[in-house]
């Protein structure tokens, strides 16, 4: 019978893929447990996308990263640094979208975006032709197009629950994210949806979302080895020629001998 | 050693049930992690002004109707859920600074001045507007509450209509939206599948529904000018007239004054019943 062996290092190794693979199954349920969450008339609305590897989760980092330096609030910029990092040492990434908050509201008069009992604050902030929504415009210069059916929203906070919920139950380390959605989004992930939460992954032994350092995006564990790297190829330097010269030898020499003589 | 009615004691045992679910919605994973909950838990007695609510609440929102009928039924078969309210605050104003837009407002500070100037009435299910990043969160946490409720094998529905009804009621009044979550009666379907509508929805009253909502199945040829659904088997005698009549807002109006007064007299009566009770 064929083995699976599986280990988390060295990182993306053949066996830390195996690992990540099974980490990649428990994804595919989270998302099915989404599309089954509980919400407002049982209307289908949700789209998932998950994403998986170093090249891809990279690309999703350095968006997060562009953005951190584009917001003006500070403490924001922080948030997208740091999660950044951490969508780096996830496994994998599901981006779950609500695609009719900015399309097809719910219509149901419950004051949850504008505050009254109907649905004008959505309708006269979006260009549409007798409430058939435009959504061609697809260009806007805040992080989410909004405004949003906000009883569609909170119906994507359902699926969001209920995929973490399936994580919580497998025992996977999981988190949900407003940064890293919004980078999802505007690379593409979800393409239908007005509003997508970025949910992180992973199955690792220490869980790479919780205990979190100030600083991260500058401190953390592969800033860490990657210095470790730097100083380790200076300080060899000050070795000799082994063939002729071996102080560690000479001194367990040494040892021994004084070991038989005792 | 004592016997133990098994029925008695699994009714007994949906208030643990409630605990459990209300441990969950603490436990969600928010995102902002500044959603506050409360919670109540409404039990025998004190689910009958629920019942008068959906009553009254039925003129703006049919679906009360549904309500009505099935707690009802439930309180009559000695079934009575234990109903759990979730209630979210600090929804209306945000403190994040994210300015990310999602609410159509640039910035925050512009979104919590709108909020401020809109004092919402009752005959809103919410006291909108919500920063779209805590709907999101409260979603999750009433989510994990009835995945516990699920995960327990207690048969239960996140509802509109009973966290309305308990913000008419006067419960939780700093909460900005509540949720109902019925647990039980312990069977397999009650909110879904529900019984009670074979019982009291006629097959015409569910076709005419099917028809106003879905006409492009009934619609005729368009090309003789003359749009008619098809209705009833021999339609070509009784179709009936597609033309978009306006709705009489004017009397939804009269309707939904009608209803709000009839809340607040309601309202008035089981907040001086709960003073009086102490």
């Amino acid at each position: 019978m064929p083995e699976i062996f599986m280990a988390d290092w060295p990182q993306y190794s053949p066996d830390d893929v195996n690992r990540r693979e099974n980490t990649l199954a428990a994804v595919k349920l989270m998302s099915n447990a989404a599309q089954t969450a509980p919400n407002a008339g049982g209307v289908a609305q949700v789209e998932a996308h998950i994403v998986w590897g170093y090249k891809e989760q990279e690309r999703i980092a350095r968006k997060m990263e562009e953005f951190a330096w584009e917001v003006k609030n500070g403490q924001m910029g922080r948030l997208f640094k740091y999660e950044a990092v951490m969508v780096r040492e996830s496994d994998a990434v599901l981006f779950l979208g609500n695609y009719r908050a900015h399309e097809t509201p719910m219509d149901a008069d419950c004051g949850s975006c504008g505050g009254v009992s109907n649905c004008s604050f959505f309708y006269d902030r979006r260009p549409h032709i007798d409430s058939q929504v435009d959504t061609t415009k697809r260009k806007f210069s805040t992080l989410v197009n909004g405004p949003l059916c906000t009883l569609r929203v909170q119906d994507l906070g359902f699926a969001v629950g209920s995929a973490l919920f399936i994580a919580n139950k497998l025992m996977v380390d999981a988190r949900a994210y407003m940064t890293v959605g919004v980078a999802g989004q505007h690379l593409g992930y979800c393409p239908n949806s007005g509003i997508v939460v970025g949910i992180l992954v992973a199955s690792t032994g220490k869980n790479p979302f919780v205990d979190v350092n100030t600083d991260y995006h500058v401190i953390n564990a592969n800033k860490m080895i990657d210095n470790v790297r730097k100083l380790y190829s200076l300080s060899r330097q000050a070795g000799g020629d082994y063939r002729f010269n071996d102080p560690g030898w000479a001194t367990e020499k040494a040892r021994q001998k004084e070991g038989k003589e005792r | 050693m004592a016997v133990y009615d098994g029925m008695k004691l699994a009714q007994d045992k949906l208030l643990d049930i409630a605990s459990y679910c209300i441990h969950s919605a603490l436990k969600a994973p928010q995102i902002t992690g500044r959603v506050k909950l409360e919670f109540k838990v409404i039990t025998g007695d004190d689910l009958n002004p629920f019942v008068e609510a959906f009553g009254l609440l039925l003129p703006l929102a049919a679906f009360h109707g549904i309500s009505l009928l099935s707690y009802s039924k439930a309180i009559a078969a000695g079934e009575p859920p234990v109903l759990l309210l979730i209630g979210g605050k600090n929804l209306r104003t945000s403190d994040l600074a994210w300015d990310c837009g999602a609410c159509g407002f640039g910035t925050c500070q512009a979104f919590n001045k709108y909020a401020r100037s809109v004092k919402p009435d009752l005959s809103a299910e919410a006291k909108g507007p919500f920063c779209s990043w805590k709907a999101i969160d409260f979603g999750m946490c009433c989510d994990w509450a009835a995945a516990q409720a699920w995960h327990h094998n207690i048969t239960n529905r996140v509802e509109m209509a009973s966290g309305w009804a308990a913000r008419v009621l006067g419960y939780m009044p700093g909460c900005d939206i509540i949720r109902g979550l019925p647990l039980g009666p312990m069977k397999d379907m009650f909110w879904y599948s529900r019984e009670v509508l074979n019982e009291t929805l006629p097959y015409e009253a569910w076709k005419e529904m099917a028809m106003t909502n879905y006409p492009s199945n009934w619609g005729t040829f368009p090309g003789h000018g003359r749009p008619t659904i098809k209705y009833g088997q021999k339609w070509w005698e009784t179709s009936r007239d597609r033309k978009l009549a306006p709705t009489d807002m004017e009397a939804f109006e009269q309707a939904k004054k009608a209803a709000l007064e009839g809340l607040k007299t309601l309202r008035d009566k089981v907040q001086a019943e709960k003073k009086a009770g102490g």
